[in-house]
């Protein structure tokens, strides 16, 4: 272990870390492109590295990138990884409120403490967490899925009827494509660009650009002030107060276990325990009904949480080689590559290579909050540009970015359509766009494991239902939810009240 | 519980300006629109078709709900004045409009004329779209540069390969 915590303090490797960091920073920024596109981009760039540095490097590449989809959520409104949808909520609305600097200051520090914490557990707890994670079958993925779809009460705003409904047509949405079932196609009218299903990232990009900018340039059509949010005072550190400090600490180590363990169960990624993070901080806070209006523990508990996912996928990665999400999954190619193969062997014989790995993410984690403390500030002023500059600059952006995903120039149209629906659901009922995403992306995880978990009670020849229930996590993940329902309840009654 | 039950009367009076609100639109182009889903689901196989069919169904029952609780509800008659003009509401839905067709007529042009050269041509059309008062030489050559930076950083470090559309012949 000592001799990985040394190799990696090499001033070529802290270079690397940082190079890496920085980069999976602007690549988490910008729209479009994913920690996944990052990480897979700039393997082949790690062919020439020895093992050691092109792993930190990606590592780096990794953490950054998780933390960096929150400057664009926070500034713009426009989250750059699905990860940052959860931090928009609150973010974005801190920053029209002229909090900028302290909603930055929140994502950093947020993202450094949930990054660390899963390092720890990475470094301390892997084998014991992995064999946890690998008690994850079909049958508890699909009641993780219950699990996550309950969390709309949460991001619904003021109405949960709506979000239920645009949760509804986010699962609709997700069965797009090949079913899972017969291999069959379904409502893809015949058009090849939609055997795939709907890319995520595609539909993130066209339900929170298009309206987001059409409704800022609509609010600022009566008023003299033509940019998109306040001035602020740049002197300083984004830092947060001691009593901010104090006031969030618990929260802080509640996500970060949330997301260490949901970065650990294999098909689940960090967008997902951004949400459960999200809805733990308004669960827990005495004022729920701030939530969505700008608020810094709707920032600190997604952040802290999609952050503590970096750690806590890397734990059945690379002691069962099962990668715990997308990136993990392309780590796993990098791992491969470099002659490692993930088990007993790796924290054995290849100790300083697997254990310096793990103390690149401490240094990465550093790098980023050095930087979002210091240097991301400097990012609020693109914000006051004038409309007329940045609104063609982000639609280009955006533009760009969904064609990027695929190479496709189908999804720039994907982007248009579903823009264009976004802005009139808004404007009809007032639809809360994140239900659709949360359908979305647990859409097909849902179906998949109902479709084997049946298959695996009919092999059992029992009912599905009995045999749910007689898996120990799956009734655990049922208290869970039937727990978070009757928590909802209890929130709307005192927001209502 | 809901007011229509202290008043019966009320039910009938104010019901055609309850159909005629956006949310209850919205909620009935929804529930259209899930029908449509519902019919095509028989096209799939019965398996293929369960989650789909049970969504779809939940979906609709929740519009329902929906579009019976906003029925039932009593219409707000709000009596603060509109922040805009009627004029300069009008103003704002042409300007709005304008946006969006410009984008649909940037996505439709990216495979005709390739992705540069339409993003610049939206760049500028959309500038001068939205703009209030004089833009300087400088302000277009700035968006410009970034429309330009933006392309090149897609192209050449994270090795997007972006259409040239027709112009693709002349690349030998």
């Amino acid at each position: 272990m000592l001799s990985g915590l040394y190799a990696i303090f090499s001033p070529e490797l802290l270079l690397l870390i940082t190079g890496g960091t920085v980069l999976g920073i602007l690549i988490g920024a910008l729209p479009g492109l994913s920690a996944t596109m990052g990480v897979a981009l700039l393997i082949p760039l790690t062919f020439k590295l020895d093992a050691l540095a092109g792993l930190a490097m990606l590592g780096g590449i990794y953490c950054g990138a998780t933390y960096g989809g929150s400057i664009s959520a926070i500034l713009i409104g426009i989250p750059g990884t699905p990860a940052a949808i959860a931090t928009s909520l609150d973010g974005y609305e801190m920053a029209k409120k002229g909090n900028a600097k302290k909603a930055l200051a929140a994502s950093a520090w947020g993202s450094w403490f949930g990054g660390i914490f899963s390092a720890v557990m990475l470094l301390l707890f892997a084998p014991k967490i992995a064999a946890l994670s690998l008690k994850f079958g079909s049958p508890e993925l699909f009641m993780l899925s219950l699990l996550g779809l309950t969390l709309i009460s949460s991001l619904s705003g003021a109405s949960i009827l709506k979000g239920l409904i645009a949760g509804g047509i986010g699962l609709i949405f997700s069965t797009t494509g090949v079913d899972p079932y017969t291999g069959g196609l379904r409502f893809t009218f015949s058009n090849p660009n939609l055997y795939g299903g709907f890319n995520m990232i595609v539909v993130l990009i066209g339900l929170f650009c298009i309206p987001s900018i059409i409704f800022n340039f609509e609010a600022t059509f009566h008023s003299q002030q033509y940019s998109l949010k306040v001035a602020e005072e740049l002197k300083g550190f984004c830092l947060l107060s001691w009593s901010e400090v104090k006031r969030n600490i618990l929260l802080g180590f509640r996500c970060s276990i949330i997301g260490t363990i949901i970065g650990a169960i294999p098909g689940t990624g960090s967008d997902i325990a951004a949400f459960i993070g999200y809805h733990e901080a308004k669960r827990v806070s005495k004022t729920p009904e701030k939530f969505g209006t700008g608020i810094l523990e709707g920032v600190i508990g997604p952040e802290t949480s999609n952050n503590g996912v970096t750690g806590g996928s890397l734990i059945p990665l690379l002691t069962l080689g099962v990668p715990g999400n997308a990136v993990s999954a392309v780590l796993l190619g990098g791992l491969l590559i470099q002659g490692l193969i993930p088990g007993f062997e790796l924290f054995t014989k290849h100790a300083t290579i697997s254990y310096g790995f793990i103390f690149s993410l401490f240094v990465s984690n550093f790098v980023f909050l050095i930087l979002g403390i210091s240097v991301v500030k400097y990012f609020i002023k693109v914000v006051e540009l004038p409309l007329h500059v940045i609104m063609p600059v982000i639609i280009v952006l955006s533009m760009v970015g969904s064609y990027a995903i695929q190479n496709s120039s189908f999804d720039p149209k994907i982007v248009f359509v579903v823009g264009l629906l976004a802005y009139f659901s808004k404007k009809l009922m007032d639809l809360p766009l994140a239900p659709v995403i949360i359908g979305l992306i647990l859409g097909p995880i849902a179906e998949r494991s109902l479709s084997q978990t049946m298959v695996m009670a009919a092999a059992n020849e029992t009912n599905i239902v009995f045999f749910i229930f007689s898996r120990p996590i799956c009734i655990i993940l049922t208290l869970c939810v039937a727990l978070l329902l009757y928590a909802t309840l209890k929130m709307i009654r005192r927001m209502s009240s | 519980m809901y007011p229509f039950l202290k008043n019966r009367s009320d039910i009938g009076g104010d019901m055609i300006k309850r159909l005629l609100r956006k949310d209850v639109l919205g909620a009935a182009i929804i529930l259209a629109w899930l029908a449509v889903y519902y019919g095509l689901s028989f096209s799939f196989s019965a398996k293929a078709a369960v989650f789909p069919r049970i969504v779809i169904l939940a979906t609709a029952f929740l519009s329902c709900v929906y579009i019976l609780s906003a029925l039932l509800k009593p219409v707000h008659t709000k009596t603060t004045p509109p922040r805009l003009s009627r004029g300069e509401q009008r103003r704002l839905y042409i300007k709005v409009a304008t946006i969006f067709a410009e984008i649909l007529a940037y996505v439709l042009a990216i495979e005709i004329i390739g992705f540069y050269l339409s993003s610049l041509l939206f760049t500028v059309v959309c500038m001068l779209t939205i703009r209030k008062g004089r833009i300087s030489i400088f302000g277009y050559i700035g968006v410009i540069f970034t429309v330009s930076a933006i392309y090149f950083v897609f192209q050449h470090f994270f090795t997007v390969d972006f259409t040239a559309g027709w112009f693709s012949i002349l690349d030998f």
